[in-house]
């Protein structure tokens, strides 16, 4: 670029520098020719500035340059409780008793807005006398005033006290939300993954009976997807597998009057999962935010239960039937054994009778074989009815006063089999038991004609009885110092039809025992025996406690 | 005893199917010189033609009815138990005591028995002498000591 280029350049922006100039000026010109056009008188000016300030509903004060007060609205003087005449031409952080005095106020007028005329929102909280803690809001403007060169300060003051107040609360509010949902979120997270541990399949569903939520077993055990499930309507679930007449009563009619329901029991037969027995429980839940209400349905699958139940019960059946022939067959088995057995004793008797004198002592013995034999089966057919009628005897459970049983009991045996015989019985005073009066009596009866059975060849007969308490048992037992038995075989003891001695020694069955066991057992009892041989016996049973308060 | 006299006074009907207890029972009866006439049938159908003049019985006298019936209670065709049922609900043959002597101790068999109106309930002793000497004592109660009424 040359030197006259430069030159040239200069000049160029010299005209179009000057040109800006003319046509900024003649805006000027413009906006000061508008502003003559409005310019009033000065009173009128003055009257309509007053009204204005006399509207505005915020206080307003103005004040002069040497800050004493010039003026105040109705508003100023309403909302601090003060009166013209004591503010007019008062210095501002007198008025009131110093209630201006605020430094806040200080820093604005005498440091800020000397040096900016305009200052906004400018906030100040102060503990006034007149009118209590409050919080304003100072809006200032410095005013210079052509006619007599003064600055005039205009403060416009708005109580913001109750907004800050509602502003704080709403605050306080919104962190207690917070605080709320928080919690909200964690006790559905919670409950989500109660809803996905519980193993058994739950579902939930809006007042349309959509579903909305899915444990994650209920996916599992009906081999369904998330999203073929979420949002569908129950009965259409799956193919409309779930469109079971029953569940339409439970979620239509019953859940709409109960809002809880318990074990309401299905039976379907669902194409992916086959015939499924089912227990529903269902809630009804009013939410906390909203009106909607929300279903709860927990599914348990009793199929496998129920299946296990009918099979106890069928096996149940067939056992009380099998014990039912049983019974039926020992009976008539007992009955007609007995007829032929009657004949024998019957007929080798009147063998005996009427033809004695033909028959040497040895046919006259071989009839008393006979006889005798007769009456041994005789015994054991009555020992087997009297075991299978134990059996099958309903059981009439009452307090038995046991002390009175035994003696009554000892006496009998004394009376009508062992009179001849010296046998010296003690009775300890024995707790009461709760028990059939027949099968306790029997149970005695057996064990302590045993007791006075085996201590026949004692010369001494001893026989103690007596009971007592162990733990939550009532033992009772009978002790001898007869003839005792080998612990080797003490199991063999109470099985029908088990001796241990041969019948020339101590006759007997075998089958006493199996009683005493069989009726110990009915009332819930066990029943044991210690003893050494020719040292004596001891049987011990249990029995459920008498005599005590229910 | 004799069944081809029809019209002979009767005063034991003993009705058992079982030969042998029938003899046992015969034999305590005369050892005892309980009674003469005794008649045996052997089931319970034998017992109704008997009691109500019909079948082998039809031209009985119906007059002369037992004193005592002895009846078993298991017995083919019509059992004991029919036998109480038909006799004690007809006017003309309540009266007649029968007493059951039977192997049966089964509380179902006493119980129906008496419900049915029977007399008296004896179970049949295995043993001889307890069988012949209760046989003996049944007879000798309800022909000589019990007092019935002219049927």
């Amino acid at each position: 670029m040359t030197q006259k280029d430069k030159t040239k350049e200069e000049f160029i922006e010299e005209v179009r520098l000057l040109q800006k100039r003319i046509a900024e000026l003649e805006i000027v010109d413009t906006e000061s020719k508008s502003v003559e056009q409005i310019v009033w008188g000065e009173g009128e000016a003055r009257a309509y500035a007053e009204s204005i300030i006399e509207t505005v509903r915020e206080p307003l004060i103005v004040l002069g340059d040497d800050l004493k007060v010039v003026s105040a609205n109705k508003s100023f003087y309403q909302t601090f409780k003060v009166n013209p005449k004591e503010t007019k031409g008062q210095f501002i952080y007198d008025l009131g008793n110093r209630q201006w005095d605020i430094p806040k106020l200080r820093k604005l007028l005498d440091e800020i807005l000397p040096k900016s005329s305009v200052f906004e929102n400018y906030e100040i909280e102060h503990n006034f006398e007149t009118i209590g803690q409050k919080t304003m809001l100072l809006n200032a403007r410095r005013i210079y005033r052509e006619t007599n060169k003064t600055q005039m300060i205009l403060l416009a003051i708005e109580d913001i006290t109750e907004r800050k107040e509602i502003e704080a609360g709403l605050e306080k509010t919104r962190k207690e939300l917070v605080v709320i949902k928080q919690s909200a979120d964690e006790a559905r997270e919670f409950a989500e993954s109660v809803i996905n541990t519980v193993r058994e399949p739950l579902i939930s569903l809006d007042q349309d009976l959509r579903v909305v939520t899915v444990s994650r077993s209920f996916y599992e055990f009906f081999k369904v997807k998330p999203e073929e499930t979420v949002g569908q309507l129950i009965y259409d679930l799956g193919n409309k597998q779930w469109d079971i007449p029953k569940l339409r009563e439970l979620l239509e009619t019953i859940l709409p009057q109960k809002t809880t329901f318990d074990n309401y029991e299905v039976e379907h037969n669902f194409p992916t999962i086959g015939k499924k027995i089912m227990l529903l429980n269902a809630r009804q839940i009013q939410r906390v935010w909203g009106k909607e209400r929300i279903i709860l349905l927990a599914i348990e699958d009793i199929t496998e239960r129920k299946r296990a139940e009918e099979k106890i019960e069928k096996l149940n059946a067939e056992l009380s039937t099998a014990v039912k022939e049983l019974g039926a067959f020992s009976y008539s088995v007992s009955h007609d054994l007995k007829a032929p057995l009657r004949a024998m004793a019957g007929f080798s008797n009147i063998l005996s009778e009427d033809y004695a004198p033909k028959l040497d002592d040895n046919g006259r013995r071989l009839i008393g074989v006979i006889n005798d034999n007769a009456r041994t089966m005789g015994q054991l057919i009555d020992d087997l009815l009297e075991l299978s009628h134990l059996g099958r005897q309903a059981m009439d459970v009452v307090d038995i006063d046991m002390t009175a049983l035994v003696q009554s009991v000892c006496h009998e045996l004394k009376e009508e089999l062992f009179r001849d015989r010296a046998i010296e019985v003690s009775v300890k005073p024995l707790p009461p038991a709760r028990a059939d009066l027949t099968l306790a009596k029997q149970i005695f009866t057996n064990l302590i004609s045993n007791a006075m059975k085996f201590t026949s060849r004692k010369d001494k007969a001893l026989i103690e009885i007596g009971g007592y308490d162990k733990g939550q048992d009532r033992i009772y037992y009978i002790k001898d110092n007869g003839a005792g038995f080998d612990m080797k075989y003490v199991d063999k003891l109470f099985g029908v039809f088990q001796r241990l001695h041969a019948q020339d020694e101590f006759s007997g069955t075998g089958i006493g025992l199996a009683i005493v066991s069989n009726a110990v057992r009915r009332h819930g009892g066990t029943v044991w025996a210690e003893g050494e041989v020719d040292k004596g016996a001891t049987f011990y049973f249990t029995l459920p406690k008498g005599g005590q308060d229910e | 005893m004799n069944n081809n006299d029809q019209n002979d006074q009767v005063d034991i009907l003993l009705v058992e199917d079982n030969p042998s207890d029938a003899e046992l029972t015969l034999r305590a009866l005369k050892k005892n010189n309980i009674a003469s006439k005794i008649l045996v049938v052997t089931d319970g159908a034998g017992a109704l033609d008997f009691i109500f003049h019909t079948g082998a019985y039809a031209g009985r006298n119906s007059n002369n009815q037992p004193k005592i019936i002895l009846l078993d209670l298991k017995m083919p065709k019509v059992n004991g138990i029919e036998v109480i049922r038909k006799l004690k609900s007809d006017k003309n043959t309540k009266s007649i005591p029968i007493v059951v002597l039977t192997s049966s101790e089964e509380e179902k068999d006493v119980t129906e028995s008496y419900a049915l109106g029977v007399n008296s309930y004896i179970v049949k002793p295995v043993e001889f002498d307890k069988f012949t000497k209760v046989v003996a004592d049944v007879g000798l109660y309800w022909l000589l000591i019990n007092k019935s009424p002219v049927v």
